[in-house]
């Protein structure tokens, strides 16, 4: 067995999935393998983790009482629905009621902020409305509170107001690898480099990227998704930016080369030339022919 | 490697019942006796409240989730033919639902408030009187749910039913209407994401 099938064998292991020859071929390259056994004993910490953050958000298990209010004898299946519709679950343990309880709680909300979501007539006069509300909420607080960050974490999804992703990569951005989630930001950025269709909102990402890329191991999902917006963004601006940006990742020269080399885009072409130049590195030569023979423009 | 399954197996629980009274009393609740459903609904609801308040982001929505769930067995029990086990089946209504929501929360995810976060998060001490400690633990708890909800529907589900529902691969393939080397696949891609996104927390073998 190699180290590369032992990962693959340990995240089965983690749940339990071998069977006894792959579990006992597993315990012996871990006898023999000190990376893989740590990589295991990482794994069962991670199931422990899983299992106890549950356990913290739930507390003892719900205690539950149900109200059941059925007909005592068979109705029309166009009755029963909305007799059932209307079963209240009463739980415990942190739990409220049930459908109706929410609904009209929302009811007193005011117009323009619930969304229904489907009506159901067949038990007419008595209908169902199913509907989702939006309570409004707001919070002063500083950029560098946990509460600050994980809206706007949340903002920088917003998938139909590209100004409000704008302002929350401007304000999240400076904080870099400073935030309190800072994985989710490298991935909220990463994620807006390679979707998000506001050309400015990628160029803001690419910038909200640096303290990343400079890092000595740079995320690869990371170098993948510069490359990527190096290679082939619609916008030669942000293409050009994704060069420079990925420049700054240490060993970038030999994927600057590999991009000048493979692109058809003689402006991205240049712009590897010249974050190679910066380097200290050599410009392919066959890069010069190649742009001069297309006059610059491919 | 033993797994930190909850103490009650959830299928073991569901099937406690024997098996002549279960079905006696499935049959009762398809010919309409409500009593029966209750009770029905009763043996069934623990398992349904769990896997509600494992997908759903805030209490609310986990009611809403395990009361879709048995509104759904309700309306569709007289097509239940005994093909399968009976809480099988029930999961797999739940297991439908909880895609439905995952689905839908994924489309709306800019709707969700801070508060609905904060929701879940213990606030009674749980973690201790250490107020450290207790950041500590509420920390970890969100970043947990977080990894969580960014799974893909399908993995997500294949973990909660395998994970914190205890069941077994056949079971969850069943439930979620594939093959168990699908369902595998789904476990495999789901655990080694969490590690990804956990692996800070994971340092040394322990926290």
């Amino acid at each position: 067995m190699t180290c590369r099938d032992a990962r693959n064998a340990l995240i089965l292991d983690m749940e339990d999935l071998l069977d006894g020859a792959a579990k006992a071929a597993l315990d012996a390259h871990c006898a023999a393998c000190a990376a893989c056994a740590q990589e295991g004993a990482r794994l069962r910490a991670l199931a422990t983790l899983l299992t106890e953050a549950r356990a913290a958000e739930s507390g003892a298990p719900a205690r539950v009482a149900v109200a059941w209010r059925l007909p005592r004898a068979p109705r029309p299946l166009w009755r029963a629905a909305w007799t059932a519709a209307a079963l209240a679950v009463a739980v415990g343990a942190g739990f409220g009621g049930g459908w109706w309880v929410h609904a009209s709680r929302a009811a007193a909300a005011a117009p323009g902020q619930l969304q229904v979501e489907s009506i159901e007539a067949s038990g007419m006069p008595e209908i169902g409305v199913r509907y989702a509300t939006l309570q409004q909420a707001s919070l002063r607080a500083p950029v560098a509170s946990l509460q600050a960050q994980r809206l706007l974490l949340e903002a920088i999804e917003h998938p139909a107001n590209a100004g409000m992703r704008l302002e929350a990569m401007r304000l999240l951005a400076p904080l870099g690898t400073a935030v309190a989630d800072a994985p989710a930001l490298r991935r909220a950025l990463i994620e807006a480099l390679r979707d998000d269709p506001n050309p400015g909102v990628r160029l803001r990402a690419l910038e909200g990227l640096q303290p990343w890329v400079a890092q000595p191991a740079p995320d690869p999902a990371l170098v993948a998704a510069l490359a990527q917006a190096a290679g082939r963004d619609p916008n030669p601006g942000v293409q050009a930016q994704a060069v420079s940006v990925l420049a700054s990742a240490p060993g970038s020269a030999a994927l600057l080369r590999r991009l000048g080399d493979e692109t058809r885009d003689a402006s991205v072409r240049w712009s590897c030339a010249a974050a190679l130049h910066q380097q200290g590195d050599a410009i392919p030569a066959d890069w010069l022919t190649a742009s001069a023979a297309s006059g610059g423009n491919e | 490697m033993p797994l930190p399954f909850p103490a009650a197996d959830a299928e073991a629980a569901a099937a406690a019942m024997p098996g002549d009274e279960h079905r006696a009393l499935i049959a009762a609740a398809q010919a309409g006796d409500g009593e029966a459903f209750a009770r029905l609904a009763g043996a069934h609801q623990a398992l349904v409240l769990r896997l509600s308040r494992g997908l759903a982001s805030c209490p609310d929505d986990a009611a809403d989730l395990a009361q879709e769930t048995f509104t759904r067995v309700y309306l569709a029990l007289p097509r239940f033919r005994f093909e399968c086990a009976f809480s099988t089946w029930v999961y797999r209504i739940a297991t439908n639902v909880g895609l439905d929501y995952l689905r839908r929360q994924r489309a709306r995810r800019w709707l969700w408030q801070a508060s609905a976060i904060e929701d879940f998060e213990p606030a009674d001490g749980r973690a201790g009187t250490n107020p450290e400690r207790q950041a500590l633990s509420t920390e970890i708890a969100r970043r947990v749910r977080r990894a969580l909800s960014r799974l893909p529907a399908r993995q997500r589900l294949a973990f909660e039913l395998r994970h914190y529902q205890g069941l077994r691969l056949a079971t969850i393939a069943e439930v979620l209407e594939t093959s168990e080397e699908v369902a595998k696949n789904a476990l495999f891609r789901a655990t080694r994401k969490l590690r990804a996104d956990l692996g800070d927390l994971l340092e040394g073998g322990a926290r």
